[in-house]
């Protein structure tokens, strides 16, 4: 038998109990449970490869149809760009539907086929909103890294011309930068919020139903 | 204080059955106080799983009432009881329940992440158990590269973690042969002896320690209690 010693005070080898002042939830700083949970919610991001790459495509793709149809809005404004504005609006537009339906479709997928684990989660004591702020941590991270990506590569893209936009390079001043920098942060916020969004409404839809009982398989 | 359960009956509604509802549990009493030892002995399909599950506060009693430390699970909402699971109860399941995705030193720590301790002191713990149950080797394994008796063990390390305050466990050796069982039994006994109340659900008779109490069930009744320290 191994000898029972240590001071650890949530320890199993510490025999007092009274020491267990971290069990009280609530008497801990929230800073630690959101660590931990952080911590959580980057270990399924990257054991969870398939669902977390197909999210960040989702993303990056949503971030490229709404960034774009940002850009005609402000850039192409001029009557003479109005057929080729027109043309811009109708494929992004067919492209953002497209992603925000595959988005709907993986989300519930991919929540449906967590619902053993939240089972489990549950089990062991996770409150329905603490679930729902793991699922949002995790959409929020693949969301914002997808996003991200995607507004870059179009800034890359406009940087290297090879997506033309001449108002812009014929006032190619610090100002309209930041202004197609400016640009570029609300549509990642854009984003963020469709994907949480879906998501969220998906896991609450699921949580409605019992999920202890799932747990039991 | 302890868990209380007063008349509590629980039934699931059923398409195969005549009455349209199968009864898991009738009127049970039954109370489990801080540090004690139960047994729950039955066959298979008598109720050990459900009566476990209300203990936790996993599911509601269809009737009775559930008392957890004085949260009346029927009353209280869901928030309260997750607390006091979180707080108070180690669960191991009769089923495989592993997430598969996961290494096995991450589903020792991932359910128990929702509190506002250190993950660290947690590791720390993991560490200790599986080396007690000899996993050490698998630490980095994911559920699918495991045998069923090796599940069952990182589903103890898991429920230990904690250090509970009530240890439900369902089947917890079922699955592990006579050498395996006999060091999580003793591994969950020396939790008992530092005041973790045990609750132990079987379908065969298992070395309890003295003065556990026994319920027998039988067909969702309790058929015979036998009170720690009686002949």
């Amino acid at each position: 038998m191994v000898e029972v010693t240590g001071s650890n005070p949530v320890s199993p080898t510490n025999p007092d109990r009274s020491c267990r002042g971290f069990m009280l939830y609530g008497s801990g700083p929230l800073s630690i449970m959101f660590k931990n949970i952080t911590w959580l919610a980057l270990t399924n991001i990257r054991r969870k490869k398939t669902g977390s790459v197909l999210f960040f495509i989702i993303a990056f793709f949503i971030s490229h149809s709404l960034f774009l149809i940002r850009l005609s809005n402000v850039y192409l404004t001029l009557p003479s760009f109005e057929d080729i504005r027109s043309f811009f609006y109708a494929v992004t537009i067919s492209a953002l539907i497209l992603c925000i339906l595959l988005l709907c479709g993986l989300a519930f997928l991919f929540i449906k086929t967590r619902s053993r684990e939240m089972g489990i989660m549950r089990m062991y004591g996770a409150r329905i909103s603490d679930l729902l702020f793991l699922n949002t941590l995790e959409v929020f991270i693949i969301s914002f890294a997808g996003g991200f990506f995607g507004i870059f590569t179009i800034i890359l893209l406009i940087s290297a011309r090879a997506l033309y936009i001449p108002y812009f390079f014929k006032n190619m001043e610090l100002p309209a930068v930041l202004k197609l920098i400016g640009l570029g942060g609300q549509t990642l916020f854009l984003v963020v919020i469709v994907e949480v969004a879906v998501s969220l409404v998906l896991l609450v839809f699921l949580l409605l139903k019992d999920i202890r009982d799932l747990a039991r398989g | 204080m302890g868990i209380k359960i007063i008349g509590a009956s629980k039934h699931y509604s059923s398409i195969h059955t005549p009455e349209g509802r199968v009864d898991a549990l009738t009127n049970i009493n039954l109370d489990i106080n801080e540090g004690s030892s139960t047994l729950l002995f039955g066959p298979t399909g008598s109720g050990k799983t459900t009566l476990i599950c209300l203990m936790g506060g996993i599911i509601k009693p269809s009737s009775g009432e559930v008392v957890l430390n004085g949260i009346h699970t029927t009353k209280s909402g869901d928030a309260r009881v997750s607390i006091f699971r979180e707080q108070n109860i180690g669960y191991i399941p009769q089923e495989a329940l592993l997430i598969r995705d996961l290494t096995v030193f991450e589903n020792i720590l991932s359910p128990n992440a929702f509190y506002r301790g250190s993950i660290k002191e947690l590791r720390s713990n993991a560490h200790f158990l599986l080396e007690r149950l000899r996993l050490s080797q698998k630490i980095s394994c994911m559920p699918l590269e495991l045998s069923g008796g090796e599940i069952k063990k990182v589903m103890i390390a898991r429920a230990l973690l904690k250090n509970p305050r009530y240890l439900l466990a369902d089947e917890p050796v079922s699955e592990l042969d006579p050498d395996s069982a006999d060091e999580a039994l003793e591994l969950i006994y020396e939790y008992h002896k530092r005041g973790t109340a045990l609750v132990i659900a079987s379908h065969k008779s298992l070395p309890m320690k003295e003065g556990s109490d026994l319920y027998c069930l039988d067909n969702g009744r309790i058929s015979d209690y036998q009170k720690g320290g009686e002949p």
